[in-house]
């Protein structure tokens, strides 16, 4: 038996040496494919051969198929057959129409993960479209990435309009460009953060709107005390948290103040955002909480708090719970994103009360208190994800050629809405302009929920998109309906925006009145935040910093929240911001102050050698 | 003296005989193993590098200890370090003796329906996904939960406890719940044990005017302590590893201090930062520590109870 044993020992560490012979290497830390940028840096783009005729799309159809696949890395949750099924309709009219082959690859896995795994194994395919920027980084650095200037100059015109000068940003320190921006242009969207109402119960009350922090506290707690149970007897509040544990508390506030929310890494519009900055009349910045916003927001907060008028168990509830807790009446207010009351308040009692108005929702309604100019809405053109065309990849130039046909707006209908058709939600009308047909806007049959619910699962969405604008392009922004007949205000891959003043009025559904209602009162403050964008390489001491802040201010805030006094409540806000000053927040500041400066150089042209 | 060579040989060659249909079957078993379990072992050399995916690991990106002193260099290391060696304690000797306390429970059923029945439902929260209790314990430990009601009915609070929201709570709502979640499928292997005692010895146990307490200290629990021995060997191990999904589920902000453990951590600052060659230091750490202590406690109890794992 001890024989046996150690012959397996012996064995075992046989294995274990060899495989980590295999594993380490001698020579320099190269990638170990064998052509990457370098090859495509500075390369001739080839010719694409075109037949001449032009499809109904815009598209001049191509002599040879074009043919290329890519990953989307921008969602983990897809399933490869249910895609190809999805995109089956749409790949018979790419093939047939326009001559192309396109190959879309799903992985239900984190795309860090995947694409991790993709380096490592030297296998992946010709485009990778809607990465983490540091992965795109991470490509870019191992030579992976082609140089995309060449092809752009040549097939990507519409590309380069639409960015604008947001290109600068997304070139290298040598003026290379490697990767573009996905879902990229500056937001359409009317609302983001904001302070609504229950409309109804204040109509009952006999209040008026709220128009500033305070009267907005004054109504809240009034509200709740003529309406202290809901229909089944349980306590209401004036608000609950969604999934942000109560940071949209301090967030949507201090975003009404001016000061700016930038997300930990890269920032988001609407995402996780966790530092919120002010900056001063010399282009310095100050963290939030060393501001005195900061703390009259903090002490704003408290009040309520204390007042019974915060759902207790705000901290544990997740966008679901908190969604059933407004539908259920449980409270006449929101902080927060604008859609969250949209979709937790009359979205459900529209479906269940058969004697539902339009009075029963929650109103978004903006005011304005301060000199500051508000940022409700952080627009973020370049946003946080990219695209590449990777070494494997043998016929780049077909495929910028694609990608700029799907910025023009048949490219973006399409890539949005699938084909065009009087049986799908848009078509092409008699001057060559797309239109959203009238079923589409009002409903079959007066079942106006299509519009909303159901276009993503029917008719596609997301169809082989790869570079059309996520929002409106640079060169659009004056006529963000450039191509669209009327009552069209703006269509991107995100948005189909109407102009409801155009639209036949005794035809609305009550989800379009409401959007029109919250239009009307909930004002558009967009704040471009694209230049304060900050990434983090893995070893960056500032990346752990961040996430040090980020994780003690999700806490400490709380905290702050949950004081029982308004003087503890400063105390712990003064706690905090020590804590935060000993963690090393000055470096972050100095970090995020720097990247906006080397930002705005790129941007103007001005940094690249 | 050596033994001669031939006739080792024919020794081994006798026994793989005798044995080979063993040997056939654990074959498969074995190549699964070295391919799944030991030729994957060379990824701990990634954490003595700085290891970028795709990139080949040279000796340039060598970097010695340094991911296992970055660990012991973060902020709140050794509170993440008691928390985990806080709540693996308990597992460890609360959550351990929940089950064996189950099994002498389920065996004193006489009836053999209800016995079934019981176990089977006692299984079932093995089976509940992290997310489902999550959601289970704040509807029962919120402000307008089960218990605060109970607690307000029966006149001991006059107001409503946040159990989730106050860190003093934490480790015994997770311990409470991984024994709940755990204890009946635990039971398994003890009821197994249970089972393959002799009978003769209760009935003599009996004749020796033995009642039923007496009966479990004399009988039942020596003779399962063999299993019980093994169990705990390997279960402290395991004292680190206690998984970072139910305490991102059940932990909030404010009881980030009490719920932080060495998983989590290396999730937030290892995965999702990117840092692989940090999470696999850590990872290694805990591995070379569990091992350790299986040593320790296997050498402890073969002096003082003679009996090991190996």
């Amino acid at each position: 038996m001890k024989k046996l044993k150690k012959a397996l020992a012996l064995g075992m560490a046989a294995a274990m040496a060899l495989s980590m012979t295999a594993c380490i290497g001698s020579g320099d830390s190269s990638s170990g494919s064998s052509s990457g940028g370098g090859e495509g840096s500075g390369a001739t783009p080839t010719d694409v051969e075109l037949t001449g005729e032009v499809n109904k799309y815009g598209w001049e159809v191509p002599k040879e198929t074009i043919k290329f696949s890519y990953y989307y890395a921008g969602d983990n949750t897809l399933d490869q057959a249910e895609e190809d099924e999805r995109l089956q309709q749409v790949a018979d009219v790419l093939k047939d129409e326009f001559n192309v082959e396109i190959e879309r690859i799903v992985y239900k896995q984190d795309a860090t993960e995947r694409l991790n795994l993709m380096l490592a194994g030297d296998e992946y395919p010709d485009v990778i479209v809607g990465m983490p920027d540091d992965m795109a980084e991470t490509f870019i650095d191992q030579d992976r990435a082609l140089e995309l200037t060449p092809y752009l100059e040549k097939y990507g015109q519409n590309l380069i309009d639409g960015f604008g000068d947001y290109l600068n940003l997304l070139k290298d320190d040598d003026g290379n460009l490697y990767k573009l921006a996905y879902s990229w242009g500056h937001t359409t969207d009317v609302m983001g953060r904001d302070f609504s109402i229950r409309y109804d119960l204040l109509q009952e009350a006999g209040l008026p709107m709220y128009d500033s922090f305070e009267s907005y506290y004054e109504t809240v707690k009034k509200l709740v005390e003529l309406n202290p149970t809901n229909e089944q007897g349980e306590k209401t509040y004036g608000f609950t948290a969604f999934s942000e544990k109560g940071e949209e508390f301090y967030k949507t506030p201090l975003a009404y103040m001016g000061l700016y929310g930038v997300s930990s890494g890269t920032n988001t519009s609407g995402g996780t955002i966790t530092h919120y900055y002010k900056q001063n009349d010399d282009g310095s910045i100050t963290h939030w909480v060393d501001t005195e916003e900061g703390l009259e927001v903090a002490k704003y907060i408290n009040r309520f708090w204390r007042e019974g008028l915060i759902d207790p168990d705000f901290q544990t509830k997740d966008y679901d719970s908190a969604l059933a807790f407004m539908s259920n009446e449980r409270v006449v207010g929101n902080i927060g994103t604008w859609w969250h009351s949209y979709v937790g308040g009359h979205q459900v009692w529209q479906s269940t009360e058969e004697d539902w108005t339009i009075d029963k929702r929650m109103q978004c309604v903006t005011f304005e208190e301060t000199d500051a100019t508000p940022a409700l809405i952080s627009d973020n053109f370049i946003r946080t994800t990219r695209n590449i065309i990777t070494d494997k990849c043998d016929n780049p130039e077909e495929v910028m050629l694609f990608w700029n046909w799907e910025c023009t707006p048949m490219g973006v209908a399409f890539t949005s809405m699938g084909p065009e058709g009087e049986g799908r939600p848009w078509s092409i009308d008699e001057d060559g302009n797309c239109k959203v047909n009238d079923w589409y806007w009002y409903g079959k049959d007066g079942d106006n929920t299509f519009l909303w619910d159901s276009w993503e699962n029917e008719m596609g969405s997301g169809n082989y998109w790869m570079a059309a604008p996520g929002y409106t392009p640079e060169n659009r922004v004056d006529d963000p309906s450039e191509g669209w007949a009327d009552p069209v205000a703006a269509v991107n891959e995100w948005d189909l925006v109407p102009n409801f003043d155009e639209m036949d009025q005794s035809r609305l559904a009550p989800g379009q009145q409401i959007q029109k209602l919250n239009q009307e009162t909930s004002k558009a403050y967009v704040w471009d935040q694209t230049l304060w964008t900050i990434s983090f390489s893995p070893d960056d001491p500032e990346k752990i910093i961040n996430q040090d802040i980020a994780d003690h201010i999700s806490s400490a805030w709380v905290e702050i929240v949950m004081a029982d006094t308004e003087e503890e409540c400063v105390e712990l806000f003064e706690q905090m911001r020590e804590d935060l000053h000993s963690m090393g927040l000055d470096d972050l500041v100095a970090y995020q102050q720097e990247t906006l400066e080397k930002n705005t150089a790129k941007f103007n042209g001005t940094s690249a050698e | 003296m050596q033994a001669n060579p031939k006739v080792r040989k024919g020794k081994f060659r006798k026994r793989f005989k005798k044995e080979k249909e063993l040997w056939f079957w654990s074959s498969l078993s074995i190549i699964w193993w070295v391919f799944f379990f030991l030729i994957p072992l060379y990824g701990i050399l990634y954490a003595f590098f700085d290891y970028v995916p795709g990139r080949e690991l040279t000796w340039d990106r060598f970097v010695g200890l340094e991911n296992f002193a970055a660990f012991f260099e973060a902020r709140d290391a050794w509170n993440i370090i008691r928390n985990t060696l806080v709540i693996g304690g308990l597992n460890i000797t609360v959550g351990f003796i929940a089950p064996i306390i189950l099994a002498l429970l389920f065996d004193e059923l006489k009836s053999m329906k209800l016995k079934r029945v019981t176990q089977t439902v006692s299984y079932l929260p093995y089976f509940v996904s992290w997310v489902v209790v999550a959601s289970i314990l704040n509807t029962c430990l919120g402000s307008e939960g089960v218990l605060n009601e109970v607690l307000i009915g029966l006149g001991i609070l006059d107001e409503p406890i946040l159990f989730l929201s106050e860190g003093e709570y934490f480790w015994t709502i997770i311990t409470v719940t991984n024994i709940w979640k755990n204890v009946g499928w635990s039971t398994i292997l003890y009821m197994s044990a249970i089972a393959g005692i002799d009978q003769e010895l209760y009935e003599a146990g009996a004749v020796d005017g033995l009642g039923r307490w007496g009966m479990v200290r004399h009988i039942t629990l020596p003779s399962i302590l063999p299993t019980i021995v093994l169990l705990f060997i390997l279960g402290i191990g395991n004292i680190l590893n206690l998984g970072y999904e139910q305490n991102l589920l059940i932990g909030q902000p404010t009881t980030r201090a009490y719920w932080d453990i060495i998983d989590t951590y290396v999730y937030r600052y290892g995965i999702q930062m990117g840092r692989h060659s940090f999470a696999i230091a850590v990872g290694l750490m805990k591995s070379v520590i569990g091992l350790a202590l299986v040593f320790a406690t296997n050498r402890i109890a073969k002096k003082t109870m003679d009996m090991s794992i190996f």
